[in-house]
């Protein structure tokens, strides 16, 4: 750049372009413009420059309009923009829920209490099983999705129709006793000191600490406390499922079975005097009798006398 | 560019629709011609200012309040209409030749072309100059504004403008110098 022209820069330039500039400063811009072909070429640029970035405004068009139109396509938009939103929350809600059923079925929902009390009741599971409980029984059940069993804890006695669920055993712990179910229906018995278990269908493995044994349909075993070997045997009808049956299915039951039986039904106490008459079998099966229609069948059936006493009843 | 910008932006994040719709009628004219200015076509002008548009209102609730309204509408509309471009380009293909081969024919149509890459190339350059410089610059010459109403509209010196001015025609001749020779070799 010239000496001359030092003083002459980028902002002036465009100051003088822009007619922001004085008198004298144009004056000093033009001189400077016409000494050097350079110069002229420079301030001619950005005469261009400026000029191509000015906006032409289009007059025709009307910003009312144009707003009218906006405001048509911010309806249309309003309403896909509510739609998705109201899908999003929907499916967050789904999960939500659904997440909750699964947790709560899984970990609260699969456990139950239960006590029979004064009745007999039958319990429907969570895993689709079914417990009938005879009175004073108390029953609880741990299943579930994080369970790798069901584990089933029983007082007292409860006939059971376990569903199959070859991945998860029914265990049911009674006593120091363990009945391993995969899918079958039959029955257990505690009074405390004698477990009793019976399989209507399918097997069933019974365990304490000490030995195991595999039962199948008809079979039965009787476990006392810490007993050493366990040894099963044939089961003698169908008079364990008096409970839920509301029958007496005796099939050469012998006599003293029957009365054990009837002691628990009719919370009576019936008492056989003579011991040679405990062995003897009936088959016959009541309904619904009362005690004393029952004791009168038992009475004709084996010719013996039945004694009513205060608290108690005597076979003789 | 007033003062009450802030305020403004402030309206349209509470979901004031009247205050929404004042600043489209107020700046709807300029931002069309600016994206009319980059892509050549009336129609999608519109449409790419109310994109901008649509946006601002759907999204009210992300708008910084801090800031002027103004530069980001124009920054707002440069970047719609370079997508648009660029859909544009894949989408017409044929057509770019077609037209290249139509200007060897005609030198009118040839000016008119560089003429028109000439002015989208500026605003190319605009858009990238930094962004104190690109808001006095597009105040200056999208808004007609004097250097005064400038600097009291930005609460800065009228020195600070005029330094601002000049640095930013500075930036753009580098930029545009190429196209401005070819500019003046074919209008002789």
């Amino acid at each position: 750049m010239d000496k001359n022209y030092t003083h002459i820069n980028d902002d002036l330039l465009v100051k003088y372009l822009l007619g922001e500039a004085t008198a004298p400063e144009s004056e000093r811009v033009e001189a400077w413009a016409a000494s050097n072909p350079d110069h002229l070429k420079q301030l001619e640029d950005f005469r261009m420059i400026l000029e191509k970035s000015k906006l032409q405004i289009d007059l025709e068009i009307d910003g009312h309009q144009a707003l009218d139109r906006l405001n048509a396509r911010l309806e249309t938009e309003k309403k896909t923009i509510s739609y998705t939103f109201i899908l999003r929350w929907v499916a967050v809600v789904f999960i939500f829920f659904s997440t909750g059923l699964f947790f709560y079925n899984n970990l609260i929902g699969n456990k139950i209490n239960v006590n029979s009390g004064e009745n007999t009741i039958t319990q429907t599971l969570p895993d689709g099983s079914t417990a009938i409980l005879n009175k004073q029984s108390e029953l609880s059940f741990v299943g579930g999705f994080f369970n790798k069993t069901r584990d089933v804890k029983l007082k007292g006695e409860a006939f059971f129709k376990v569903s199959t669920d070859r991945s998860k055993p029914f265990i049911i712990s009674v006593n120091d006793v363990q009945v391993t179910v995969v899918g079958t229906a039959f029955n257990v018995k505690s009074d405390g000191a004698v477990v009793v278990v019976i399989v209507e269908s399918g097997v069933v493995k019974v365990n304490n600490p000490n030995d195991s044994v595999r039962l199948t349909a008809g079979e039965k075993v009787e476990v006392s406390h810490n007993q050493q070997h366990l040894s099963k045997g044939e089961n003698q009808g169908k008079l364990y499922n008096y409970y839920y049956s509301n029958e007496l299915l005796c099939d050469g039951t012998p006599l003293n079975e029957l009365v054990a039986v009837l002691n628990l039904k009719f919370k009576s106490n019936i008492v056989i005097e003579n011991p040679a008459l405990k062995a003897l079998q009936i088959s016959t099966t009541f309904k619904n009798e009362s005690l004393e229609e029952i004791l009168t069948v038992i009475a004709e059936t084996f010719k013996i006398r039945v004694e009513y006493g205060q608290d108690t009843i005597k076979l003789k | 560019m007033e003062s009450n910008d802030p305020n403004l932006i402030g309206l349209i994040k509470s979901g004031n629709k009247q205050a929404f719709d004042e600043v489209f009628l107020k700046h709807f004219k300029s931002l069309h011609a600016y994206a009319f200015a980059i892509i050549k076509e009336k129609d999608d002008a519109e449409e790419i200012v109310q994109n901008v548009f649509v946006r601002i209102w759907t999204k009210r609730e992300q708008l910084k309040t801090d800031g002027f309204l103004k530069p980001f509408l124009y920054r707002s509309v440069h970047n719609e209409s370079l997508n648009y471009l660029k859909h544009q380009k894949v989408r017409s293909n044929f057509n770019v030749h077609y037209a290249e081969v139509v200007k060897n024919d005609t030198g009118n149509l040839n000016t008119e072309l560089m003429a028109t890459e000439l002015q989208r190339n500026i605003h190319s350059a605009i858009n990238e100059l930094p962004e104190k410089c690109r808001n006095i610059f597009q105040l200056s010459r999208f808004d007609q504004m004097k250097y005064q109403e400038i600097a009291d509209a930005l609460n800065i010196s009228i020195k600070t403008v005029e330094n601002q001015m000049g640095k930013a025609l500075k930036i753009l001749r580098l930029r545009v110098v190429d196209f401005l020779v070819l500019i003046f070799v074919l209008l002789k």
